[in-house]
């Protein structure tokens, strides 16, 4: 069960960790999937990766462009868009007020615990 | 956008890579009929591929962390199932905004008539029931003949009485459907309010228990 708790809440935010990332540098779907992977709590299917891409530039959150690449075959590039600079923003705050309340929950708890 | 040319010699397509391209490909066309749109994403993952290949990793280990085609395919069609609904839900918030904004002025229009009826039935049901009960003490010289309409005193009285009894029955109505009005905007502004108090509302989906949890606390 806490599996799932904790894949769910990876999931759900993904879309923060990737337009965060987006907003360091432009760069293509693989470089994404491996910067989330270095963060061993982050580290997402990758599978899961490349959909959250594909909706974040159908809502305009995103602009991709093919390139050349080293590898073999083109590769898209994405880079963040005026309005995924917004989301961004709005994820920012939201995270900080959700993980403040959470800390202080889960604080709160603790020091009843150690109380007692 | 238009693609690049692909880059020569570098990559060298793996049959496994193959295999697990065509079934992809299998998987996104059972939901997917823009053939388009299937071909930018197997694009897309043979470029993944490609692209760990040539960091050192190997295709097999890739293609594991990528999951089965049809999981892949899957996830895909997810996103592509929220798009959607966005876009409905969106269509379905502007209908029912337009829907509103219709209601209350057909509302209000209902209410203007009522109200209208009810003054003017409450004017001539009182006029009526005064005019039955005084107008046969007045003597006939003071009267205007237009005004003997020559009708009994009781039919006037009844029909007097059933004016305002109209007036009334609207009256009510209008008091009625007013609190309603009122109260419907009050539950609407204390909704919002509730929303706005949570910021983490549809950040995150919570997960919905598939076990009691009391009985997993007992176990």
């Amino acid at each position: 069960m806490t599996d799932d708790w904790n894949a769910q809440v990876r999931r759900g935010l993904l879309e923060l960790c990737v337009l965060s990332i987006l907003d360091r540098e432009t760069t293509h779907g693989y470089r994404i999937v491996t910067r989330l992977a270095a963060c061993e709590p982050l580290a997402a299917n990758e599978g899961t990766v490349y959909p959250i891409l594909r909706r974040l530039r159908k809502r305009s959150l995103l602009d991709a462009t093919w390139e050349e690449s080293p590898a073999g075959p083109p590769r898209q590039v994405y880079r963040l868009t005026r309005s995924g600079r917004l989301r961004l923003d709005a994820l920012r705050q939201q995270w900080r007020d959700l993980s403040l309340a959470v800390d202080q929950l889960v604080d709160d708890r603790e020091a009843r615990e150690a109380a007692t | 956008m238009t693609k690049p040319k692909r880059s020569s010699g570098a990559w060298l397509r793996s049959p496994l890579a193959s295999a697990y391209l065509q079934s992809l490909r299998r998987e996104l066309a059972t939901w997917c009929r823009d053939p388009d749109e299937i071909e930018v994403i197997v694009q897309e993952i043979e470029s993944h591929l490609a692209e760990a290949r040539h960091s050192g990793e190997s295709v097999a280990s890739a293609i594991r962390l990528l999951g089965p085609p049809r999981e892949l395919a899957e996830s895909y069609a997810v996103v592509s199932f929220e798009s959607r609904r966005s876009r409905s839900s969106q269509l379905a918030a502007a209908w029912a905004s337009a829907s509103r904004v219709a209601q209350t002025a057909a509302a209000g229009i209902m209410i203007a008539l009522a109200a209208g009826t009810s003054v003017l039935s409450f004017v001539l049901g009182l006029g009526a029931i005064l005019g039955a009960v005084v107008l046969p003490f007045v003597p006939a010289r003071l009267l205007e003949p237009t005004l003997r309409l020559g009708l009994p005193q009781l039919v006037v009285l009844l029909a007097g009485a059933l004016l305002l009894t109209l007036a009334f029955a609207l009256g009510r109505w209008l008091v009625h459907h007013l609190r309603l009005l009122r109260r419907g905007r009050a539950t609407q502004t204390r909704a919002d309010a509730a929303r706005d108090r949570h910021p983490a509302a549809g950040l995150i989906p919570f997960p919905k228990p598939t076990v009691d949890p009391e009985e997993e606390l007992r176990s």
